[in-house]
């Protein structure tokens, strides 16, 4: 068993990672965190705020779509900066899935840190998440 | 038919109908409705044959609704479902809308400003006018501009675009007149705009963004067509200033939004796709037509976006060089955006869903959209190259609204990817190199700058001579960059 980690994956214009872990929520968590990597150095990150993130989706790619997204709205709206996530629980009603979580992280300030890469979206583009033997994989790519 | 030699697997599916013309038949792959034709060189060509450029360009084939071919212009490369340089053609009662043909930056576009100054009037301060624009036009990820809109401003914004922005003194008139579709959508529905993307966008009106978005002082290099350059108010040696950005957080989050809620929509009208991010639905259904209204607010916002930082342009100009220098817009043109147009498709004239994710509109004289300055001569087409090369303004055919829906192509297109581009390169470096060339750079980021190198970047010249040998447009005058501001 790999513990959880991600890599940044080359495209053409754009960017894009993939994460792999042993549990899907930690694959959630793994994944948040590539995003938060991509737009500032997460050593600059303190852990003085803390938030609850929920979100829904008809299926589970869809949900990990949705659970980026509302990282990086987190930080262009609210302006926080989240690096440690806790995946809590996932839960299917009907036809929805919503993942409840907590997250640590910052309010963004401009003087400590340096934003490496604006990340204008997450997208759909063969986003998938995969069983690889032991683990949970899947790619994602952003629209810089 | 010709065939390809590339030893890709392409050599066996592409038919080669000429230098320009690449051909993926509808037989490619199961689903294409229609053939995918590739606009490009035999050299442009080669860059696009390992990657999934060309396999997008089928996908998009397989919308429903599709009319004439799916299209991909020579500065293509690979996107996220679209090609970058795609261009998409819907039958309004059958055809689709797709949110991801559109882009996460609705209405992200390029306006060239002319100026009444020559180069040697700003050599010798070039150094100050670019700090000075730096200061003056708010750069970089997610900052806020200095306009602060209530609620109800926003609605306006929205609703008003370039004319909200003209009305509340941040333009001229005339300016309207040179922007494509006079800087605004009137079919605009501001309530179909979620909540979150006015709360992520709405304080960024006024600024540029990072990633490829710039602004740019530019030299008028050489002239092509004499004619058409004096129309568009060209001259040799003459300062201008290119802007290139879309709708901000705004567009990104419309987007975001909507090809989320498309997913369960399109399982209800029975769409399966080659590539979940062309997420789309009818465009006659209720989330169709929602899509359209928030795309146009968003677009609204980006013209108006152009037309503020172009009142900081003016601004800063006056003050350097005397409260009379007048600055005018050239043109201001979208580059991703799905808009109704009439065209002739396979003989037959119809209404069109023209989708165009990284192109241009390039409409020849005598089309009613144009304003009547440019009935005669055909629109001014921006596009802006890399910023250390050049830039060109052309001018639509005929044979543009033939083949590609009056469309040709955005820019350069990147030839590397973004991390490969820091690899080995400070910005320091990148800073020099550029002065070598006679360009001073201001950037409010270190990869601001790394990853928009020159080299990243398809040779512009190659680009556009494809779209001239292709008949799709004309070249009018280029310009070279010799100051740049980047987000």
């Amino acid at each position: 068993m790999k513990n959880a980690s991600f890599e940044i994956l080359d495209h053409p214009a754009d960017m894009g990672f993939r994460a792999w872990a042993p549990s899907k929520e930690e694959l959630f968590e793994t994944a948040a965190t590539a995003v938060t990597s991509i737009l500032v150095d997460l050593d600059d990150i303190d852990e003085s705020t803390t938030v609850e993130i929920s979100v829904e989706a008809e299926d589970e790619d869809l949900l990990l779509y949705n659970w980026l997204s509302e990282v990086l709205f987190l930080f262009d709206a609210e302006g926080v900066l989240l690096k440690r996530f806790e995946i809590k629980e996932f839960m299917t009603s009907g036809d929805k899935l919503t993942v409840v979580s907590k997250a640590v992280g910052q309010r963004y300030s401009s003087e400590k840190h340096e934003i490496k890469t604006y990340v204008k979206a997450i997208t759909l583009h063969q986003l998938q998440i995969m069983r690889k033997e032991e683990n949970f994989e899947a790619q994602v790519y952003l629209d810089i | 038919m010709t065939k390809l030699r590339s030893n890709t697997k392409w050599d066996n599916i592409i038919e080669v109908i000429d230098q320009n013309r690449y051909m993926i038949p509808r037989h490619y792959k199961y689903g294409m409705n229609v053939d995918a034709m590739i606009f490009s060189s035999p050299e442009l060509i080669k860059h696009v044959l390992t990657d999934l450029s060309l396999e997008q360009a089928a996908n998009v084939a397989t919308l429903p609704g599709i009319v004439g071919k799916s299209l991909a212009m020579p500065d293509m490369h690979q996107g996220y479902g679209f090609p970058i340089g795609g261009v998409a053609g819907m039958d309004p009662e059958t055809g689709v809308v797709s949110p991801g043909g559109v882009g996460f930056d609705i209405n992200c576009g390029v306006r060239l400003i002319s100026s009444p100054l020559s180069f040697k009037d700003v050599e010798s301060n070039l150094d100050e006018l670019v700090t000075a624009l730096f200061k003056a036009v708010p750069t970089g990820a997610g900052k806020d501009g200095r306009i602060h809109l209530s609620s109800r401003e926003l609605d306006a914004v929205l609703k008003g675009g370039s004319k909200w922005a003209v009305k509340e003194g941040y333009g001229i008139n005339a300016d309207l007149e040179r922007t494509e579709d006079g800087g605004c959508l009137p079919h605009a529905v501001e309530t179909a705009v979620t909540e979150r993307a006015r709360k992520r966008g709405g304080s960024q009106l006024g600024t540029l963004g990072s990633g490829n978005h710039f602004l740019e002082v530019d030299v008028v290099d050489q002239i092509f067509d004499r004619e058409a350059a004096e129309a568009f108010g060209l001259f040799d040696q003459q300062i201008c200033f290119m802007v290139h950005c879309g709708s901000r957080g705004l567009g990104h989050q419309v987007c975001t939004d909507f090809v989320a809620n498309m997913q369960p929509v399109m399982k209800r009208y029975d769409i399966t796709l080659a590539d979940r991010e062309l997420a789309c639905c009818p465009i006659n259904s209720p989330e169709g037509q929602s899509y359209l209204g928030a795309m146009a607010a968003a677009a609204n916002f980006a013209f108006a976006n152009r037309q503020c930082i172009t009142e900081w342009i003016r601004k800063v100009v006056r003050k350097l060089y005397g409260g009379s220098t007048n600055l005018s817009l050239v043109y201001d043109v979208a580059h991703n955006m799905a808009k109704f147009e009439n065209h002739t498709v396979d003989g037959k004239d119809m209404r069109v869903l023209v989708h165009r994710k990284g192109a241009t509109r390039a409409f020849p004289a005598g089309r009613p959209e144009l304003a009547e300055m440019f009935r005669k001569t055909g629109q001014p087409v921006i596009i802006p190259g890399d910023m250390g090369r050049a830039s060109y303004v052309l001018v639509g055919t005929e044979q543009a609204l033939k083949e590609t829906f009056g469309s040709v192509c955005h820019g350069a297109g990147r030839l590397m990817s973004r991390t490969q581009a820091r690899k080995n390169r400070q910005s320091k470096d990148v800073i020099a190199a550029l002065k070598a060339r006679g360009v001073i750079a201001k950037a409010s980021t270190r990869e601001g700058l790394t990853e928009e190198v020159p080299e990243a970047y398809k040779p512009i010249d190659d680009v556009v001579r494809a779209v001239k040998d292709a008949g799709l447009a004309r070249p009018v005058a280029r310009l070279k960059p010799i100051g740049v501001v980047k987000g």
